[in-house]
């Protein structure tokens, strides 16, 4: 430890000096964004004493009431009752081993396999508050605590470190181990010291800054940063045993903890917020948040910081890739259309309905409205800088234009239209793009309208979103119902006939390699210089993603999206798709049409719903991490299992879901799964969503196989769950016996399936048909039964018009069915309040028709619970086919459909007072039967009571 | 003579059900088309029909989106959404967006004259699963998604509460009542229950107009 670099600390001296001096710089126009966990998020308590993450990327968070573990999505609590030794939690470290430490006020405990254990010893030796647990590098275990100075276990024994033996208090925050084998320790009497013969001690008249030590950070293999409660003290070990202890003196830092990340900068979390100093070389203190005391601060695998508060739980910062601008930080409207920032860092900000606001590179601001101004509408569609340096703004009621020494005038000439988009030909010439009369060609030299283009000069319309000429000199006329490209004096218009997936163009934009892309409702299209079509169909969770801007920067198409911004390299073959959401910071996830601005640095300027975004697109620091994926459980005959129970299916009833989820610290909605049935799944599936539906399966072994991949491509190593479906007893699902029995058409179309491809995809399919495939058939059905009523409307014979009648009716009656298992597997129509509604509706639309009355008594204290897709159907079912028996044949005037409470299962009553079940040795049909069966399939019991009418009374039932 | 434009993509469903509603003596049935944006287009230039039959799915801009266009320039004109299936979600959807009704593509020609005149006399109808869900949407506090202040403020608006009358109904329609129960039991006629209904619909509309003006930038406004 001898000490050598003495230029290099007289450099470091110099520079820590000047932080003294360095005003502190806050920003107040922008915001900062964070993302939160506490109360509302299901964190146990708002004041976060301690973070960690542990190896599958849960992060684990101790309060005052609580330790919770957050997987990204959900909070789980930890308490006392789960063998936690006390509920406040002081600390939490995890270890090489994969051991997660929790220290509380009260004793330590170890975490592992699921499982608390309290730390032997602790309990009955420390009754003071834990502030630090470490591992030492020989394996030992140190443990500071407040008030009873630091206990070190090596195994067997504890061995106590106190002012007995030599520390200078008994409370101590901090310990360090350095490389040359010496113990720091950060104590409310100075920075205590070991290096293997005595303690020695730093203090104030070594000039530390403050006696009460609360950090020990190390800087480098010569120093060490301590954070003390009045500022932050840089310690040298220069020499055999002496130190000089360099004051970066600020009496306004009150200093829990400090922290350098893994890009070198220094976060200091202290009493009155979070500071930051981006560069020790170049120190500048820097307000990160202020809002209220920041006990500790911690970087997660991913690189990003988080920051646990007394009172607001704990944060993410998300600073580094976004920063906003609010209504709250002066906006004049959330709503930011357009957005320009000029060579002289001049940012102008296009509101809709709020004018415009010009920000001056010195946080200057300055609003322009109709009220205040010649602004001619406080709803601007678009801002360009014109080669004069003037500013032009297309507004829904005409153009204003601004100058910098003069001002916003108005330009009189033009007429009167709602103005989308303004571009630049030539020093004189502007394309004006209107949304009632096509697009003109403005002199602004001669204050004429050189040329009008509208549909009479063959424009597909006259309502037109943008306008951008390419380098070939051909303009591209954006509109709602196609493209015109204009070349010269000929006009070729592209629409949803030549192949367009869709014709709402929002953005266009030049593509490096010539390529036109232009943005539309459902994603991308590109048209290619050999004269093809690509197109780029956006997609989430099922649902098209609209793009409202679409632009190419650093190998990349960046996309403006209803789910925030979206990139993805259109060379892959199957690209990667990131997405940037709200979730992550920015402002919101829905981006406005063509509100974006990429500005000299290389920052996105995003206009949203919610405000505005600056971005930064090159954020070469983010590390890319695997997400952990779990297979949460599977649900099965109403019963929901663990992943690692092995499932037994019964033939006839084999369907399943399998949720899971991954475990991210980033926005969890942007991680995608890939899974398959081994041996069964030709090919991996992707999704969105955290759950998916096998249905039907074959009898044999199968082995469902799960990966995650992060939003950075990462994909995560598998899991799997084991099921098999037994042989069957019978061949007949209730899927095919419908279909059967309601239409033989429908079931040639599936059996027609069946045989091209194997019997998994058929499944999938099968499902799948519930939500598209159903609409064709539907819409097929539909059509029958309406050219059934038409053809009645005729002057046909009796005959035929029977006929046709049947026809009609036949075909809504599997329309209805279908309706009815499009109802069923949609996952929206989980609760039993859905159940109850779907009931009446059949009910009341059945007995529109008779003279029955029918009561409900409905007793649904648990309307809002979910319940199984299954048991859903099969009591639906049941009901169904009871009020439809009772309107068939018991001549019944009144129906009572009751559905109530019975310790700890459900009743379910349908009664009539009708003339009660037929004579026995009469048939009674499939429709007791039927109802048997699925009383079987839910476990509950079916009674048939004849007694003043029928009775169908379904006990024990499991909602 | 009133008239009747419908949006449809399906080419054969259209057909029938134009052919038919022209038929009638109190119809018009003329102008059909396969997209929200062409009839947009003629409504710029020429006479707006009194009722517009709808498809949600439709291809380029969806239904409900399309609704909202429509009804946000032309709120004189009426909206029925047609759909396959009882999807209560996408009903509920288009009746934010302004629908006065919504129709089964595959209720019987006669029926489909009948909900038009409904429409036409004022009133609207309201099944069981659609009620459930204007219950939930009235009594949950801040139902629209915070988008700008002005936009709060007439959300606040009592104007656009249920009313004790309207409740009523709703509460009714969810317990399972028939109209005519709900009528019997509120001493009131069947045309206005219906009418009620429509009012309902139409608070339901002003409430989730704050969503409007934002997506609607991508298109219209």
């Amino acid at each position: 430890m001898i000490f050598r670099a003495y230029t290099f600390i007289t450099k470091l001296i110099f520079l820590f000096a000047i932080i003294q001096s360095c005003s502190i710089s806050v920003l107040n126009a922008q915001v900062i964004p964070f993302k939160t966990i506490s109360l509302d998020e299901g964190l146990s308590q708002s004041v976060v004493q301690a973070i960690t993450q542990d190896k599958f990327g849960y992060l684990w968070i101790g309060t005052e009431y609580g330790l919770n573990r957050f997987n990204g999505k959900r909070v789980d609590a930890f308490y006392q009752t789960n063998g936690l030794p006390s509920n406040n939690i002081t600390e939490v470290y995890y270890d090489n081993a994969g051991v997660l430490w929790v220290g509380t006020d009260h004793g330590v405990a170890t975490y592992l396999n699921e499982q608390f254990n309290i730390f032997e010893g602790t309990d009955t030796l420390i009754q003071n508050p834990i502030n630090k647990i470490i591992h030492h590098p020989d394996g030992s275990v140190w443990i500071a605590t407040e008030g009873s100075g630091v206990w070190h276990y090596d195994g067997l024994v504890f061995e106590r470190w106190n002012t007995d033996n030599g520390l200078p208090s008994d409370s101590v925050r901090d310990i360090y181990f350095d490389n040359d084998r010496i113990i720091w320790m950060a104590t409310r009497n100075g920075v205590a010291y070991f290096d293997g013969t005595a303690i020695r001690v730093v203090n104030k008249d070594e000039g530390l800054s403050d006696e009460k030590v609360r950090s020990l950070t190390p800087l480098s293999n010569l120093s060490l940063i301590a954070g003390t409660r009045n500022g932050i003290t840089l310690l040298f070990k220069s020499g055999d045993s002496e130190h000089i202890a360099v004051n970066m003196r600020n009496q306004l830092l009150k200093v829990n903890q400090v922290m350098l990340d893994s890009r070198s900068r220094m976060w200091i979390a202290e009493e009155s917020g979070l500071w930051r100093i981006d560069d020790i070389n170049k120190p500048a203190l820097e307000l990160i948040y202020n809002e209220t005391f920041v006990s500790s601060v911690f970087e997660d695998a991913s690189g990003s910081i988080w920051f646990g508060t007394f009172g607001n739980g704990a944060l993410q910062y998300q600073g580094d890739a976004f920063i906003n601008y609010t209504t709250d930080s002066g906006l004049p409207n959330a709503v930011v259309s357009s957005v320009y920032q000029t060579k002289d860092k001049v940012t102008w900000v296009g509101t809709f309905g709020g004018g415009v606001l010009r920000m001056a590179p010195n946080g200057e601001k300055q609003v322009f409205q109709r009220s205040n101004s010649s602004l001619k509408d406080n709803r601007i569609f678009h801002i360009i800088e014109d080669e004069s340096n003037r500013i032009w703004f297309a507004t829904r009621n005409g153009i204003n234009r601004y100058k910098e020494g003069i001002g916003l005038q108005q330009i009189p000439r033009i007429p009167n239209d709602k103005y989308r988009f303004i571009h630049q030909v030539s020093h004189d010439l502007f394309w004006l793009a209107s949304e009632e009369n096509g697009i003109f060609l403005w002199n602004d030299r001669k204050q004429t309208i050189e040329r009008e283009i509208t549909t009479k000069e063959g424009l597909i319309s006259n309502s037109v979103r943008v306008v951008e000429a390419s380098s070939d000199g051909r303009l591209w006329v954006g509109t709602t119902n196609g493209i015109s490209m204009i070349d010269g004096k000929t006009v070729t218009n592209y629409n949803l006939a030549t192949g367009l997936i869709n014709q709402v163009i929002l953005d266009i934009f030049e593509g490096w390699d010539g390529r036109i892309w232009f943005a539309h409702f459902m994603g991308l299209s590109s048209l290619n210089k050999d004269g093809t079509w690509s197109h780029y169909p956006l997609e989430f969770k099922g649902e098209p993603l609209a793009a409202y801007v679409v632009r190419e920067f650093d190998d990349y198409l960046w996309v403006g999206t209803n789910k925030g911004l979206v990139r993805f390299n259109h060379k892959q073959k199957n690209p990667q798709i990131k997405f940037y959401t709200a979730d992550m910071g920015l402002v919101s996830d829905e981006l406005n049409k063509g509100s974006i601005f990429i500005d000299t640095e290389g920052y996105f300027w995003l206009g949203t719903i919610r405000g505005l975004s600056k971005f930064d697109p090159l954020l070469q620091y983010e590390k890319k991490i695997q997400a952990t994926v779990l297979i949460d459980e599977i649900e099965a005959q109403g019963k929901r299992n663990e992943a690692y129970e092995n499932i037994e299916l019964e033939y006839d009833d084999n369907h399943f879901e399998i949720h899971f989820s991954a475990i991210t610290t980033q926005d969890p909605s942007t991680i995608q799964f890939r899974y398959r049935l081994r041996d069964a799944d030709p090919d991996w599936q992707t999704t969105y969503s955290n759950s998916v539906r096998y249905a039907g399966l074959p009898d044999g072994d199968y082995q469902f196989q799960l990966q995650s991949i992060s939003n950075d491509g990462i994909q995560s190593q598998s899991v799997y769950a084991n099921v098999k479906v037994l042989p069957p007893f019978w061949r007949a699902s209730w899927f095919i016996f419908l279909v059967l029995s309601s239409l033989f058409v429908l079931a040639y179309l599936i059996v027609n399936n069946i045989r091209v491809s194997k019997q998994v995809e058929v499944e999938r399919m099968r499902v799948r048909i519930a939500g598209d495939l159903h609409d064709d058939v539907g819409a097929s059905l539909t059509e029958m039964a309406l050219q059934a009523d038409f053809i009645q409307s005729y002057p046909l014979s009796d005959e035929i018009k029977e006929t046709m009648q049947q026809l009609g009716d036949m075909s809504r009656q599997v329309v209805n069915t279908m309706d009815d298992i499009v109802w069923s597997i949609d996952a929206r129509n989980d609760t039993v309040g859905d159940l109850t509604d779907r009931i009446q509706d059949f009910a009341n639309q059945i007995l529109s028709r008779t003279a029955i009355q029918i009561y409900y008594h409905f007793d649904l204290r648990d309307e809002k619970r979910t319940i199984h897709a299954d048991t859903r159907q099969n009591v639906y079912l049941i009901c169904k086919e009871a009020v439809n028996n009772a309107v068939k044949y018991s001549e019944a005037t009144e129906i009572h459909l009751s559905l109530r409470h019975d310790k700890n299962a459900c009743i379910l009553e349908i009664k009539d007072n009708g003339k009660g079940l037929p004579e026995s040795g009469k048939k009674t049909g499939h429709g007791l039967k039927n109802m048997q069966l699925r009383a079987k399939r839910l476990q509950a019991n079916l009674e048939f009571i004849s007694d003043k009418g029928l009775t169908v009374r379904l006990t024990n039932l499991k909602l | 003579m009133k008239e009747i434009s419908i949006i449809e993509d399906n080419e054969k469903i259209r057909t029938l059900i134009q052919k038919f509603l022209d038929n009638q003596p109190e119809f018009t049935c003329t102008r059909v088309f396969d997209a929200v944006e062409p009839f947009l287009q003629e409504l710029k230039t020429k006479t707006h029909p009194n009722v517009v039959l709808m498809d949600i799915d439709l291809p380029g801009m969806n239904g409900i989106e399309g609704m909202k266009l429509i009804k946000s320039q032309y709120p004189n004109i009426e909206i029925i959404m047609l759909t396959i299936y009882h999807d209560s979600h996408k009903i509920f959807d288009s009746l934010c967006a302004g629908a006065s009704g919504y129709l089964l593509k595959h209720t019987s020609l006669p029926e489909i004259k009948e909900s038009i005149e409904v429409v036409l006399n004022g009133g609207s109808v309201m099944s069981p699963q659609i009620a459930r869900k204007v219950m939930t949407y009235f009594s949950s506090s801040g139902h629209t998604p915070d988008l700008s202040k002005e936009a709060k403020e007439a959300d606040k608006n009592a104007e656009n509460e249920l009313t004790m009358r309207e409740r009523e109904i709703v509460i009714g329609l969810v317990d399972g009542l028939s109209y005519k129960m709900i009528g019997d039991r509120m001493d009131i006629s069947l045309d206005t229950v219906r009418a009620h209904i429509r009012n309902i619909y139409r608070k339901l509309h002003v409430n989730s107009k704050a969503e409007v003006i934002a997506k609607s930038l991508r298109g219209e406004i």
